[in-house]
């Protein structure tokens, strides 16, 4: 990837903050009119009655759910390039990391719409919420449409956290870059900010907490589909019932959500003038990994009708056939065409490269994985075991208008989001600029870098790039100036080994919310089987096996929320006001350390990192 | 108990005592012939050490060829020679440089005359090409053990088909068949996984794991074996209602997968000879998809097909992850026993992907585990029954679930754990060695055979235990390993 510098990086970052075109206004004024006609749909619907959507006996699931399976696969992928390949330390992440985590929030928010639009009495959705009521009914934990509320809820909270803490040091630049324009967007940014001054404890918090939350992500983002697969494959229905489901529909999930980001970047980068962050290298290392997924995708493909037939079933093998060339056949052989062989083509470099080819293969995916997912809820339905009750189904223009609605909700959010927030992870990208340099070698005496406070007063050195910084620690290191602490606008890891950094504290919150967690999913599900102690579907009231998606679920859950407590508290976030030496350059394209030393030592202090050629040395009091 | 099974007992005892004494002379023989040639270097002189240092020869002789060629590819063979310690070739070699990064063995010497004239010697920070030690492999003896488990294992396993366990002896090929195969391509392909997706940690490790290459004999020769002894395992000959006989039947199921074998290592030795040379961009994408779909197929036809009324289209997947978990547990203990020292080897990333595909495993197997036990069919749950509710296999199944499946979660949780060499060394031979209980316990109770470790299954795995370590450890003690060692200075 290329180089650029920190100052670039926030130019034309921030670069997206200006006034948009009136083209803007208009596409958003375009995707308001068909949010607004889905919301008149739906409440259309609701004084109707659900008979006006297309779904009616026996085909009870088709277009709604099959939109929520697919927008909470296309939110995966926002997952995967922040969380997962934050693990694999894929340094190319970085640029498209924050869309995609947006892309992420907005899509889980989407499809969290769909069980609602479902819903033929959505005013009592909130039986399914697992309180005490009156009537001492607890929700069912055998049954996946709970698991499904658990995951989902979950996902979305953790997603928002996630989010969230990796915004934060990116916001406090376009805040200290916004200092002198009390405009609504400086005060956003200051709100969202949290009080961050780029310190060097702030930062190592800040670091190990984000490995933490990604680590917790990992896990919940391959449950989360499975959980939503298992809607399906715990039915007794051809078709919906086999056990590939989990895997191939987090693949499918993946699949289709990194298409999605490249839908939406290839254009936005253009728009917003990111050239010079988002590389075409970017777009093909995620066309690389759509052919590793596709791959998968197409092993399912072969293998879940392979399986039937092997079954020797007379049922399974009928609903291949059927599958193959019943009213639906369009729709399957769709499938392999546009999931597989469309992808496929990215293994010849020239397809890889050209940006056009990829913007049409994506939106190409796109299409064969919502058809995918319509074509899996749908098709099982209408044929099941019983020949008489075998129907068709096509959607209403209910269900037409909701779908488009929805698209234009998911967009409408992206494009705000584009324009109000840093639309690059901007801290991530300074720190890849830096990942390769190798920086002088230093003495081993680890001192230094203790705790500052916000009041004291004392003296900052200001540098102009991370070795000076570097070079200027190691050189207080060797002293007497034994309490300082340094400022970037990225993370240096080098600093941290450099300095007396011991391993933040927010591993033990994490260990111990997961731990919480776990325990506290496992004896809610427990203790509300106990209430009533009904059997169920044949199932013994306390079945520890499904329990394990519940305990699963509080583990990420609480572990999320504790590890964002244990932020808060030791990054000494939540203090907003800004102390006297700050300087708001810190997190733009300076670096800087502070001594709380008293006025008549600076003259010392700047002896001493004078070896790091220091642009300014100031004494506040 | 009848005079006839006294007898029996009696002859096996006899078999027993027999071939302990087999073991103890074959034992005696290979200390007297290390001896021997140990004498000959020394003394010069007497005919049995003569023969003796023949026969230590012969090994030798057949790895100076690999050493060579292997050198050649490392751009060693101009490195400079200790005198006293004899030629480098056989020997094991530590070179330590101080820089910031790992350097692969091709780039090794370049790296070293590029840089050398930058700085003063002795100055900080200078590079000092500097050879540590050269000195002899220390345990040179360690192919000749494995050579001789290999053949104790043979006359062993053709003693026990004899002597009437020969169903069990059958079954415990076909295990470590279904054992040792997907480890060592496995190993190989974990080297793919890495390089396919640009990580740059794996330093000398992935010359260990390219050793996997040396088992495809072991592994074809293994596969003929079991096919050999197929009535005595092969689940789906007792059943004459199949519907599925088109594809469930002896000749076709495995003259498929000899030939899907024959292509998986066909494409893993282009691969491992590419990857040898550092050829930019190895046949690294290939062999994974060989790999993903070659070991489902051989899931499904030895593993799934044992019972053909069982169908799980998640059981080639759970194979072929597992398989890859147990050539990742293989590769970071044969990385760490090559060089056992924690700043030489990524072990805490060694550490890390076996916690993720302790977890991955783990999910394969909850994944298919909770739509059969949900939906509660006869076809489906005849499978999952014998393995949780009867006894003895239902510990085995909590056995596993402690100590490969979620144990290693915990026990390699800890920071400190993770970058401790004889930590991840431990956590990786007991996943191997439960591993192989896993592959045991996907056979066995399909097949209705009791829970059972005894002469048949020790003799067939000391078979394949020494068929795929006499190979590594020839080559192990004529590589010369090459590192680079991190340093932050003076």
């Amino acid at each position: 990837m290329s180089e650029i510098s920190p100052a670039t990086v926030d130019e034309v970052t921030l670069h997206a903050f200006r006034p948009p075109r009136i083209l803007y206004y208009l596409v958003m004024l375009g995707l308001s009119g068909g949010i607004a006609a889905a919301l008149g749909s739906w409440i259309y619907q609701k004084q109707m009655g659900m008979g006006v959507a297309g779904i009616s006996y026996p085909v009870g699931w088709a277009v709604y759910i099959g939109n929520f399976v697919f927008w909470v696969g296309i939110a995966h992928s926002g997952t995967l390039i922040s969380a997962i390949l934050h693990l694999l330390r894929a340094r190319w992440r970085t640029a498209v990391s924050r869309s995609a985590e947006a892309m992420t929030i907005f899509a889980v928010a989407t499809a969290g719409l769909f069980p609602l639009i479902h819903l033929g009495r959505v005013w009592v959705v909130y039986y399914i919420i697992p309180y005490p009521s009156t009537r001492h009914l607890w929700p069912n934990f055998i049954s996946p449409l709970v698991w499904d509320v658990l995951a989902v809820g979950t996902y979305f909270t953790v997603s928002v956290i996630f989010f969230y803490v990796g915004l934060i040091p990116d916001v406090a630049a376009a805040r200290d870059r916004l200092v002198t324009q009390n405009t609504w967007r400086y005060k956003l940014c200051r709100t969202l900010a949290l009080g961050w001054i780029g310190s060097g404890h702030q930062w190592l918090t800040h670091g190990r907490s984000f490995l933490y939350f990604a680590a917790l992500a990992t896990p919940l983002v391959v449950s989360v589909h499975s959980v939503v697969s298992w809607d399906f494959a715990m039915s007794m229905l051809s078709g919906w019932h086999t056990t590939i489901y989990a895997p191939y529909f987090v693949a499918g999930a993946i699949h289709s959500g990194l298409a999605m980001v490249l839908t939406l970047l290839i254009p936005m980068r253009r728009l917003l003038n990111l050239e010079k962050v988002i590389t075409p290298q970017h777009f093909q290392a995620i066309a690389l990994t759509m052919l590793a997924t596709g791959s998968i995708v197409g092993y399912a493909y072969l293998v879940e009708p392979g399986i039937a037939w092997y079954s020797g079933s007379v049922f399974e093998r009928q609903f291949v056939e059927w599958r193959a060339q019943g009213w639906f056949a369009f729709a399957y052989w769709t499938l392999p065409v546009l999931n597989v062989l469309v992808p496929a083509t990215f293994i010849l470099k020239p397809a890889r490269e050209s940006l056009s080819w990829l913007f049409a293969a994506s939106i190409l995916v796109n299409i064969g994985m919502w058809v995918e997912r319509v074509h899996i809820v749908a098709s099982a339905t209408a044929h099941d075991y019983l020949p008489h009750t075998w129907s068709h189904y096509a959607p209403t223009w209910v269900e037409i208008t909701i779908t488009i609605g929805s698209f234009c909700f998911f967009f409408f959010l992206f494009f705000l989001f584009s324009r109000v927030l840093p639309p690059v992870a901007m801290s991530d990208t300074k720190e890849d600029n830096i990942f390769q340099k190798e920086f002088p070698p230093k003495r081993k005496h680890r001192r230094g870098a203790r705790r500052i406070h916000r009041r004291d007063t004392g003296a900052t050195a200001v540098f102009d790039s991370p070795e000076k910084l570097v070079k200027a620690v190691d050189a207080l290191n060797q002293s007497p100036f034994d309490r300082f602490d340094y400022f970037s606008p990225m993370r240096i890891k080098e600093l941290e080994r450099i300095t007396r950094r011991k391993h933040s504290p927010v591993r033990y919150w994490t260990f111990f919310g997961a731990i919480a967690g776990v325990i506290g999913g496992f004896a809610l599900a427990i203790g509300a089987a106990k209430v009533n102690s009904l059997v169920v579907g044949g199932k013994p009231p306390v079945s520890i096996v499904p329990y394990c998606i519940v305990g699963f679920e509080g583990f990420i859950l609480l572990g999320s929320i504790s590890n964002l407590i244990g932020l808060l508290i030791h990054a000494r976030l939540l203090t907003f006001q800004m102390p006297l030496w700050y300087n708001h350059r810190f997190s733009h394209d300076q670096f800087g350390v502070f001594a709380p030393i008293p006025a008549e030592s600076v003259e010392e202090f700047a002896r001493a990192v004078s070896v790091a050629e220091p642009l300014e040395v100031r004494y506040v009091g | 108990m009848s005079d006839n099974q006294d007898n029996k007992q009696g002859r096996r005892l006899g078999v027993l005592r027999r071939m302990g004494a087999a073991f103890g002379l074959g034992f005696a023989v290979s200390r007297a012939v290390g001896a021997a040639k140990k004498t000959r270097r020394e003394k010069k002189h007497g005919a049995l050490s003569q023969f003796g240092s023949m026969l230590g020869r012969l090994p030798e002789l057949v790895a100076a060829y690999l050493a060579a060629s292997e050198l050649q590819h490392a751009g060693l063979d101009q490195l400079p020679r200790s005198e006293e310690a004899g030629p480098v070739t056989g020997a094991r070699v530590e070179v330590s440089i101080a820089g910031p990064e790992w350097v692969v063995p091709g780039k090794h010497t370049e790296k070293l005359t590029n840089r050398e004239p930058e700085k003063p010697a002795g100055s900080p920070g200078a590079l000092e090409p500097e050879l540590d030690r050269v000195e002899r492999p220390r345990r040179p003896y360690w192919p000749w053990v494995w050579a001789v488990m290999f053949l104790v294992g043979v006359l062993g396993w053709i003693l026990t088909v004899l002597f009437g366990a020969a169903d069990r002896a059958w079954q415990a090929v076909l295990v470590n068949f279904l054992y040792f195969t997907p480890m060592a391509t496995g190993m190989v392909t974990w080297t793919a996984v890495v390089t396919a997706s640009r990580g740059t940690w794996m330093g000398e490790t992935k010359s260990a794991g390219l050793m996997g290459i040396s088992f495809w004999p072991a592994s074809l020769v293994g596969f003929a074996w079991a096919w050999i002894g197929w009535p005595h395992w092969a689940g789906w000959i007792h059943y004459s209602d199949l519907e599925n006989t088109g594809w469930v039947n002896t000749p076709f199921i495995f003259v498929r997968d000899a030939i899907c074998l024959i292509a998986i290592w066909l494409v893993a030795w282009l691969y491992v000879r590419q990857a040898r040379q550092d050829t930019p961009r190895p046949l690294a994408g290939g062999l994974i998809l060989i790999y993903c779909l070659g070991f489902s197929l051989l899931g499904f036809d030895l593993v799934m097909t044992l019972d053909p009324h069982w169908g799980s289209s998640l059981f080639g997947g759970y194979f072929f992850v597992s398989g890859m978990y147990i050539g990742l547990a293989a590769w970071t203990l044969l990385a760490i026993v090559r060089q056992p020292s924690a700043h030489l080897t990524p072990v805490a990333d060694l550490a890390k992907l076996l916690v993720a595909f302790s977890i991955l495993t783990t999910y394969m197997m909850y994944a298919q585990l909770l739509p059969i036990w949900y939906e509660n069919l006869p076809d489906e749950v005849r499978y999952v029954i014998p393995r949780l509710q009867i006894t003895p296999w239902r510990w085995v199944s909590v056995a596993l679930l402690a100590l490969i499946y979620l144990g290693p979660l915990v026990f390699l949780l800890p920071r400190r754990v993770k970058k401790s060499v004889r930590y991840v060394g431990a956590a990786s031979a007991l996943i191997l060695a439960v591993m192989w209980f896993e592959r045991y316990w996907l056979v066995a109770p399909t097949l209705g055979r009791p829970l059972v470790f005894g002469f048949p299954e020790i003799f067939a795995t000391a078979v394949f235990t020494g068929a795929f370590l006499f190979p590594i450890s020839l080559r192990n003690r004529r590589l010369p390993i090459v590192t680079v060692r991190r340093r932050d200075g003076p």
